[in-house]
């Protein structure tokens, strides 16, 4: 599969260091609860997966448009590829909670709101993944316009730096 | 086209997805990550513009920089283009001094020695300020020196300097021109005066102005130039200004002014040339600020004692 020109990959691989990004963070969260952090605390407030997929949204866009990588289309797959690795990261850590009976920061009732483990499992497969993926395309596509705007790179350039003719004759 | 299809296809995955979970978690989930994303592009707009404020800086000063090197470079260009010495034989002492307002003057003044043994000299006031002016002052510059070389009277010097201006010049650019020629033997100044400010002759028996003049070059091409004359008493100093002498402080309250500027020359006239012109300048200084609003130009002329003759 090829998206723009690039193999997916290697976008893949550009975006590498966003998903160690994102895992690293999912951890953090899983031993500050471990530590004693308890939902609502300002520490899980603040090491939240949510923001990190945000965040490596962001950085992603500017990758992208730095390495020349594409444009709005490799954004979106970026996005979904982002976000898809942050649902499965919290599915997995449902699972195996469920699975092996203990409880961790992702299985509490405060996040799953009292449904089931297989049915928040789904909720985050579906609606969390398909709703982030719309916001953070979004999002990134606005992004990458204004990048464009702002740090226009060779080939992207308005034709206002044409020189004018000084007594050009004809 | 298949980029397209994939653009499409990931977000109607996406919808698809959002289609079939809805309702299977309480809507407080979906606020979340829609604050948190609308924080994070807030804050991704807020980088972008704040890069955006600071390359605009970078270029304005880049930009800056560049043009004050090329007014450096345009200023020296123009040094080289007044005169470094003044003939000292001719019967004539100078003294001369060019004050810019904006780096680069469009005021010029020469003195010109010829193969002939003439002595002529000049001082124009070219109409704006800067590098146009400079520009036109330059080809001023060129022009009198080649008509001067080439034995035209003032006056038809004067009509083949306009002739050219009218036609390389749009129509509201022009000088004003004081141009005299001295013939030493009969210790005589032919001058015309092409809408310049009127120089000032200061002798033993009091001051008056070289008063006849003639419309500036530039404006009309059929001008006519009127010529005129006038013995120098050895002694007599003649004062070609421009008008940033004495129009300076004219925006604060009233200008320097003719009266001004000649009783300081009348109070200096018997010191070396070098000094009244320092004095001039401090008068204006003292009276306007620092900063020149305008070109100023002062040529002093001092007619001298022939060989054998007391002053």
């Amino acid at each position: 599969m090829k998206i723009e020109g690039h193999r997916l990959r290697d976008l893949v691989r550009l975006l590498a260091p966003l998903f160690e990004l994102i895992a690293a963070v999912w951890a953090l969260r899983m031993v500050a609860f471990a530590a004693g952090a308890r939902p609502g605390s300002v520490w899980l407030h603040i090491i939240s997966v949510t923001v990190a997929g945000a965040v490596s949204i962001l950085l992603a866009v500017l990758m992208i448009h730095h390495r020349r990588f594409g444009s709005y289309p490799s954004v979106v797959v970026t996005v979904f590829l982002l976000i898809a690795w942050e649902e499965l990261l919290i599915s997995a850590a449902i699972a195996f909670a469920t699975i092996t009976g203990t409880v961790n920061v992702y299985s509490v009732a405060k996040y799953s709101f009292g449904r089931a483990p297989w049915h928040h499992i789904a909720a985050q497969l579906t609606l969390i993944l398909g709703s982030r993926t719309i916001l953070g395309a979004a999002m990134g596509c606005l992004l990458l316009w204004m990048l464009r705007r702002v740090d226009p790179m060779e080939g992207q350039r308005a034709e206002g730096g044409k020189r004018k003719a000084v007594g050009s004759r004809s | 086209m298949r980029d397209k299809l994939y653009l499409a296809g990931f977000l109607l995955a996406a919808g698809l997805l959002l289609y079939v979970g809805r309702g299977l978690l309480e809507r407080s989930a979906l606020v979340t990550g829609v604050l948190v994303f609308a924080g994070t592009t807030a804050v991704g707009v807020l980088g972008l513009t704040l890069y955006q404020v600071q390359n605009q800086l970078l270029a304005s000063r880049r930009e800056l920089a560049r043009k004050e090197a090329e007014i450096n470079f345009a200023r020296e260009v123009q040094v080289a283009l007044f005169p470094r010495q003044f003939p000292t034989d001719s019967g004539l002492e100078f003294s001369a001094v060019c004050v810019p307002a904006a780096g680069i003057s469009g005021d010029y003044y020469d003195v010109l020695q010829l193969s002939d043994g003439r002595l002529a000299f000049a001082v124009a006031d070219v109409s704006g300020k800067g590098l146009p002016a400079a520009i036109l002052m330059s080809n001023l510059h060129a022009g009198l020196h080649i008509l001067v070389e080439a034995g035209h009277s003032p006056a038809e010097l004067c009509a083949q300097l306009n002739r050219h201006l009218c036609q390389f010049t749009e129509a509201y650019r022009f000088a004003t021109l004081f141009y005299a020629e001295w013939n030493s033997s009969e210790r005589c100044l032919t001058y015309v005066n092409a809408g310049h400010t009127e120089p000032l002759l200061v002798g033993a028996n009091g001051s008056r102005r070289l008063a006849t003049g003639s419309l500036p070059i530039g404006l009309f091409p059929a001008t006519q130039f009127h010529v005129a004359t006038t013995v120098l008493a050895p002694g007599d100093v003649v004062v070609v200004y421009s008008d940033g002498i004495t129009e300076a402080g004219v925006l604060e309250a009233e200008p320097f002014g003719e009266r001004r500027l000649e009783a300081v020359v009348k109070a200096h006239r018997h010191q070396p040339l070098s000094e009244i012109e320092r004095e001039v300048l401090t008068a204006v200084e003292n009276w306007s600020g620092k900063d020149p609003g305008d070109d100023m130009t002062l040529l002093l002329v001092r007619a001298t004692a022939a060989m054998g003759e007391a002053l």
